[in-house]
């Protein structure tokens, strides 16, 4: 008898509705289940309907060949290819227009969020102006208007062409900049390519093998080493030796004019930059707000506030 | 007794509307306007004018309908569609009918369930080119850099031509003919492909269509024509026989200028039937029997809009060609109104 009472009143099913610790649990679960009933019925009603005007929700086209072609593309596809196919080619772009994106954007909103703090007036109202307006107008005229400026404004491929070209190609004749996207330079591996890449990437880790060895000995002894050049001699260095040694087995391949547009080397089409531009200084804006508000967490006009702020991220403080 | 109120409600709310969807001509009429859908803006097929008066080949096709159903050729609501979202406005019902140079193909018939109500325009693919690239065959176009607007059979066929040719390409897809007019003339693309006549109708509207060339080869066959939804004969066979008054009254010789004078009765008894003073052709269609005057007499017969929109006197200058009536060596033929 004394077990039981320890452990309570036994569970029974009717506590569910009667006893009011579960009640409200209990009518949250069909409220829930009510939820989703209602919901299924909706999209049951939408597949029916759509069915019936021959549209079935059916995604086995995918499996079809497209019979479209792709100019932007980081995997090999042509219009054999199925419609999966051309949508994996699609998601790849978004990707890469993101990190793409990201980095500029982050970029333009650190600068223009500490520059709109400074206190230089100009330069604080000019930005200011650049992020109300960017902010302001949707980010589809944005990219439509890069898009348009660069189309219109690019020196016109058509230039590039023939015996005696109209426009020239910049940077020694490595770099084309038209209407119809930036051709440049691409590298040719040829055999062993890949070594100075290789140690290249080792010289990276090398870097920070350098750094946590370099701390750990000033700690020990004090002494302070030129860490900066010593890591620009690692990162450098010993690819750029090997590139030598081996007879530059990394060779560049430059974009020739041919009948119609420049072949060879790599082109950034207009599409790219216009996109990449008109989503980073869209999200730059918002990011340099972000960065203002940061900085406006600096309780500039007590020191004291501004030491405990300081303390309170540091960790430990000590007074 | 409130919920069986409220389930009796939404079956006769479900009933209304499935009798709605159903009726297409119903539907019509009682709105009051024909939801016409119609392409961006392609001069001489479909664009608006200066005042936003819709006008061109397509259009007409439009205001014939609505002429014949509701008796008033302005009733009409045009809904630009690009070649993407014209299929969903017409499935969905946002549009009651589309004329927007759309090719008859098999898999928009079978698998989209449309009904093509007929052939207005038989087109084909052709390219056009600047003159200074100095090219005369589309099998110099190995490499060339194409304007290609997307979800049309242009863009496939293009694909096609240039694998089945053993040619490379670079396509610039692109939305609609303005857009594509903006990169053509830009030289962001060296080549503008789409339907022939919509390519003499974009060159008619350029500063110097002197210098822009159409190429000799035509790649595909293009039927364009006006179609509508599976399931709604009734519909169909009002928009088929508006465009088949169109060209019987070409073939027949009743114009807008003759129109009155051969409503008073002919010798021509398929004039006759045509025009209603004999039989009652409209009551089969659900209409009345002066329907198919109503229809000519808003811009004439079919050769009639061919010429005033599109035809050798515009800008656009485009030959009878394939399009001329079958008695003179076109494949324009429409079944006999008996």
């Amino acid at each position: 008898m004394a077990d039981q009472a320890a452990q309570g009143p036994t569970f029974r099913l009717s506590m569910l509705i009667y006893d009011s610790r579960y009640r409200s649990m209990t009518i949250q679960v069909i409220a829930l289940f009510l939820f989703m009933l209602g919901f299924a019925w909706l999209a049951n009603n939408a597949a029916n309907n759509l069915a019936a005007l021959g549209k079935p929700l059916s995604f086995g086209f995918l499996w079809q060949p497209s019979g479209y072609d792709i100019n932007q593309k980081l995997i090999a596809y042509d219009s054999t290819m199925t419609h999966a196919r051309a949508a994996l080619v699609g998601i790849l772009n978004t990707l890469l227009i993101a990190v793409l994106g990201c980095i500029a954007a982050t970029f333009i909103g650190v600068m223009v969020g500490v520059l709109r703090l400074s206190k230089n007036w100009i330069v604080a109202r000019l930005m200011t102006v650049y992020i109300e307006t960017v902010r302001n107008v949707p980010v589809l005229l944005w990219i439509l208007l890069t898009a348009a400026i660069l189309i219109e404004t690019m020196p016109k491929i058509a230039g590039f062409r023939g015996k005696t070209p109209e426009n020239a190609m910049s940077l020694w004749d490595s770099v084309a900049f038209t209407n119809a996207g930036v051709f440049v330079p691409s590298p040719v591996f040829g055999a062993g390519g890949m070594v100075p890449v290789v140690v290249f990437l080792l010289s990276v880790v090398g870097i920070f093998v350098f750094g946590r060895w370099a701390k750990a000995r000033q700690e020990r002894t004090g002494d302070i080493l030129p860490t900066f050049w010593i890591k620009l001699a690692i990162l450098t260095l010993p690819a750029l030796v090997v590139f030598f040694a081996m007879g530059r087995p990394i060779t560049l391949e430059y974009p020739v004019m041919a009948r119609f547009r420049f072949e060879g080397g790599f082109v950034i089409r207009n599409s790219l930059i216009a996109l990449w531009l008109a989503l980073s200084i869209y999200t730059g804006a918002f990011i340099a707000e972000a960065v203002r508000a940061g900085f406006r967490q600096f309780p500039k006009d007590n020191p004291k506030r501004l030491r405990l702020w300081a303390c309170a991220r540091a960790g430990p403080c000590r007074w | 007794m409130k919920k069986s109120v409220f389930l009796g409600a939404l079956t006769v709310a479900g009933l209304v509307a499935g009798a709605a969807s159903a009726a297409t001509l119903d539907d019509v009429k009682a709105k009051g306007e024909l939801a016409c859908g119609v392409s961006t803006g392609l001069v001489g097929f479909a664009a608006p004018d200066a005042n936003g008066n819709w006008a061109g080949f397509d259009v007409a096709i439009c205001r014939a309908v609505a002429a014949a159903v509701l008796g008033d050729s302005n009733a009409v609501k045009f809904v630009p569609t690009t070649g993407k979202t014209r299929f969903t406005a017409l499935a969905s019902g946002e549009i009651d009918m589309l004329a927007r140079n759309t090719t008859w193909t098999f898999s928009r018939d079978v698998d989209l369930k449309f009904t093509f109500v007929g052939v207005n325009y038989y087109d084909g693919q052709g390219f056009m080119v600047p003159k200074e690239l100095g090219v005369s065959s589309a099998k110099d176009l190995d490499g060339a850099t194409i304007c290609i607007q997307t979800g049309t059979t242009t863009e496939l066929n293009l694909a096609d031509y240039f694998r089945s040719n053993g040619m490379s390409y670079e396509p610039v897809p692109i939305e609609t003919n303005a857009e594509s007019q903006q990169n053509y003339l830009a030289g962001a693309c060296d080549v503008y492909t789409t339907d022939a006549s919509g390519l003499a109708a974009t060159r008619a509207t350029f500063e110097n269509p002197g210098d822009h060339v159409l190429l000799p080869e035509i790649i595909s066959k293009e039927p364009l024509g006006p179609l509508v939804r599976h399931g709604d004969d009734q519909w169909g066979d009002i928009v088929r026989w508006t465009l088949n008054a169109l060209i019987s009254a070409e073939e027949l010789g009743v114009t807008s200028a003759n129109l009155a004078e051969m409503q008073k009765g002919t010798n021509n008894p398929e004039i006759n039937r045509l025009l209603g003073t004999e039989g009652d052709l409209g009551g089969m269609l659900g209409l009345d029997k002066d329907w198919a005057a109503r229809v000519i007499a808003v811009s004439g017969n079919y050769g009639e809009i061919f010429e005033s929109n599109i035809g050798e006197s515009t800008a656009i200058g485009l030959a009878r060609g394939l399009n001329a009536q079958w008695k003179n060596g076109g494949l324009i033929y429409s079944p006999p109104f008996r």
